[in-house]
């Protein structure tokens, strides 16, 4: 079930992407649950925090749709945000509410299918892969999504999450294949960074909450690849 | 120290200074100073001190060998290069300090240098009679001479035509591998050569390398031919491109004069409209069509206006919605050239898989951000049908190979210019086209 919200003031235009919702769900064997606000200010208040994609409209009474969406940002870092707007025209000025996608008025069906096929893929990614951390007997189950990245040390592994500093024995090797859904690449020979932990990639250093990673040369390609495709196409 | 240390040990510092040859060529990891004088000490002791329990010609191999292996991870530890460039400039390397030794052996033997002031044949391995036994002053100075000659031959010759960074993947790495395999006959028949110095085995070391000879030759001619193809190929897309730039000039003044006489025009209307009583409907249907031309697409990038500008236009005639959500500032860094064909082809490539669709189909969206650091395009648009991959790269689906899939060489040389990455999915009938650039 994909818990969805609906920020948009228009009664007409909520009927149609919730029409659009259900059918989709019912050509790709996807449910999904809706729940819709008026405006802004409500939404942020009121919003059931586990939602999964929100479809916020730019042009909101009140609070615009941007603004929201810079707050939303702050609380949530995980939810999906499609923007819907009617913007004829081509150009919209840069975001950095790392929003998935847009959706423009007036609807038009595949358009939406072709979002959705991306939302959906973003959320399953998102579901979040735990790990279970053994040291010294003492035994931590950590989500991936907590992980900034884990570096070699040793013969062991140095998990560097939210909660601090996790030790195991272990090869990078497995554990790379072992996360490879949840976003994790390997730079250089003993680091393996979260995606979704980057905060900026600049000059040759990717910098996390935790600490930077040098990005060598020969790995630079490789990362920039998979660092795009998960801004392209994972957003949240 | 014995003789057969000492040969050893000139035998690495041979070596290393055949590698030394490639040092500007080549882009160094951090604290490079160190690392070298660590992997040329580590390098001297190894071959100093190397035990050998034997004493024939393939336990010697096997020495020599393993040193000139630990020379590449050498190399490696010293430089932040692919394995590629890494074995290519190695094996370079030692082939040019074999041509450098052989050939001084070559002169001092066909010369008798060794006679000239007295002396005997010395051989490391059969005599111990101290480090330099049998060599004369004469002959260091022409096996140093021969050495130094060589060596700055090579340089001249073939390292100083090389550029800095270079990516040294030559198409198809057999090229690499047959070189690397014949560097090792030759390696192994060196040493048999060294060892045993009968006739019948001569001949039969003779025999073998006439054939490694013939197999180089083959080599070089077939690979001439694949080197012409994709000369070929090159300038073809040089043109292209070339070509393109004068499409872009053309194409913005186009687009500028009819952005203008569209604006003017629709005044004009307007203008008609109300003065004299056009029914409503046919005013609007007028000016309708002429807002097609009239839309001008901003994203904060000239370039980019224009070809978007110029692709809509076509895509509004065939039906295709093209949506773009762009912020073109983050563009700045490349030139007006090369945006226009970046997104010409991108956008082409699009049209061309949605042209033939059902119309409902017909989507195309553009998404240009600047995010964490990394600015990124990211293209998508339904297809039909199946696509296959080469690598990252789609196949092109079009009937005549030669001419088509440019589209894809040309993008991916636009974006490696600016040090970014060019990827590509097909997932859920949907293609996707991803590019990524490190931001200042």
């Amino acid at each position: 079930m994909i818990k969805t919200a609906i920020v948009e003031d228009n009664t007409g235009d909520v009927e149609k992407l919730k029409s659009f919702l259900s059918r989709f769900g019912n050509e790709n064997n996807v449910k999904f649950s809706t729940i819709v606000f008026s405006n802004a200010d409500c939404f942020l208040k009121a919003y059931p925090r586990d939602t999964d994609i929100v479809f916020l409209d730019i042009r909101l009474p009140g609070t615009s749709g941007m603004d929201a969406a810079k707050k939303l940002r702050e609380l949530n870092h995980n939810i999906i945000i499609i923007f819907v707007t009617s913007l004829a025209s081509f150009a919209i000025d840069g975001y950095e509410v790392s929003a998935l996608d847009f959706v423009l008025k007036p609807f038009d069906y595949s358009f939406f299918a072709m979002k959705m096929f991306k939302a959906i893929r973003a959320v399953n990614s998102q579901a979040s892969q735990s790990i279970v951390i053994t040291y010294a007997h003492e035994k931590s189950v950590i989500p991936s999504a907590e992980i900034y990245y884990v570096e070699v040390s040793n013969h062991d592994l140095v998990f560097h999450t939210e909660h601090g500093d996790f030790k195991m024995r272990g090869q990078l090797k497995k554990l790379e294949k072992f996360l490879d859904p949840s976003g994790f690449v390997r730079v250089g020979g003993s680091f393996l960074v979260n995606l979704r932990q980057v905060k900026e990639v600049r000059g040759d250093e990717i910098k996390t909450d935790f600490g930077s990673i040098h990005l060598s040369r020969s790995k630079k390609k490789e990362f920039l690849t998979r660092f795009a495709d998960y801004l392209g196409n994972y957003q949240g | 120290m014995n003789s057969v240390m000492f040969y050893r040990l000139l035998s690495a510092v041979e070596l290393i200074a055949a590698e030394g040859l490639f040092v500007s060529k080549l882009v160094k990891r951090r604290h490079f100073i160190w690392r070298v004088i660590i992997s040329v000490l580590a390098i001297a002791l190894i071959s100093l001190f190397f035990p050998e329990p034997y004493n024939n010609a393939w336990y010697v191999s096997f020495v020599y060998l393993t040193i000139f292996f630990i020379s590449i991870l050498a190399m490696a530890f010293c430089f932040d290069e692919n394995w590629w460039n890494i074995l290519f400039c190695a094996f370079a390397a030692y082939t040019i300090k074999q041509i450098a030794y052989v050939l001084s052996y070559l002169i001092v033997d066909t010369f008798d240098i060794w006679s000239l002031f007295g002396g005997s044949i010395v051989n490391p391995y059969t005599t111990s009679d101290g480090i330099l036994a049998g060599q004369t002053p004469l002959t260091i100075v022409v096996f140093l001479d021969v050495f130094f000659g060589v060596y700055w031959a090579s340089y001249f010759l073939l390292v100083d035509r090389m550029e800095k960074g270079e990516d040294m993947r030559f198409g198809g790495y057999q090229y690499l591998w047959l070189t690397i395999v014949i560097v090792l006959i030759d390696f192994v028949f060196n040493m048999i050569a060294i060892y045993y110095l009968n006739e019948s085995l001569a001949l039969l070391v003779e025999r073998l390398y006439n054939i490694v000879t013939c197999l180089l030759a083959l080599s070089l001619q077939f690979g001439m031919l694949h080197e012409r193809k994709s000369d070929m190929e090159v300038s073809f897309l040089q043109e292209l491109l070339h070509k393109g730039e004068k499409q872009y000039r053309l194409s913005k003044s186009t687009v500028d004069s009819i952005n203008i006489k569209a604006h003017d025009l629709k005044q004009q209307i307007r203008q008609i409209g109300s003065q004299q009583a056009i029914g409503t409907v046919a005013l609007s249907e007028i000016e309708e069509a002429v807002s097609t031309y009239d839309s001008v697409i901003k994203t904060g990038n000239e370039a980019l206006d224009t070809i978007l500008t110029e692709k809509s236009f076509y895509c509004d005639k065939n039906h295709i919605k093209l949506t773009c959500m762009v912020d073109g500032k983050t563009l700045s860094f490349m030139t007006p050239e090369d945006i226009y064909s970046l997104f010409g082809n991108a956008v082409d490539n699009a049209i061309e898989a949605t042209e033939s669709l059902p119309p409902e189909k017909r989507i195309i969206t553009l998404v240009v951000k600047k995010e964490k650091g990394v600015i990124s395009i990211h293209i998508e648009n339904y297809f039909e049908g199946n696509i296959s991959f080469d690598g990252a790269f789609p196949k092109t689906r079009k009937t005549d190979k030669m001419n088509h899939g440019f589209g894809f060489k040309s993008m991916a040389l636009i974006v490696n210019k600016y040090g970014g990455s060019l990827s590509a999915k097909a997932l859920n009938g949907i293609f996707n086209l991803n590019m990524a650039f490190l931001g200042k």
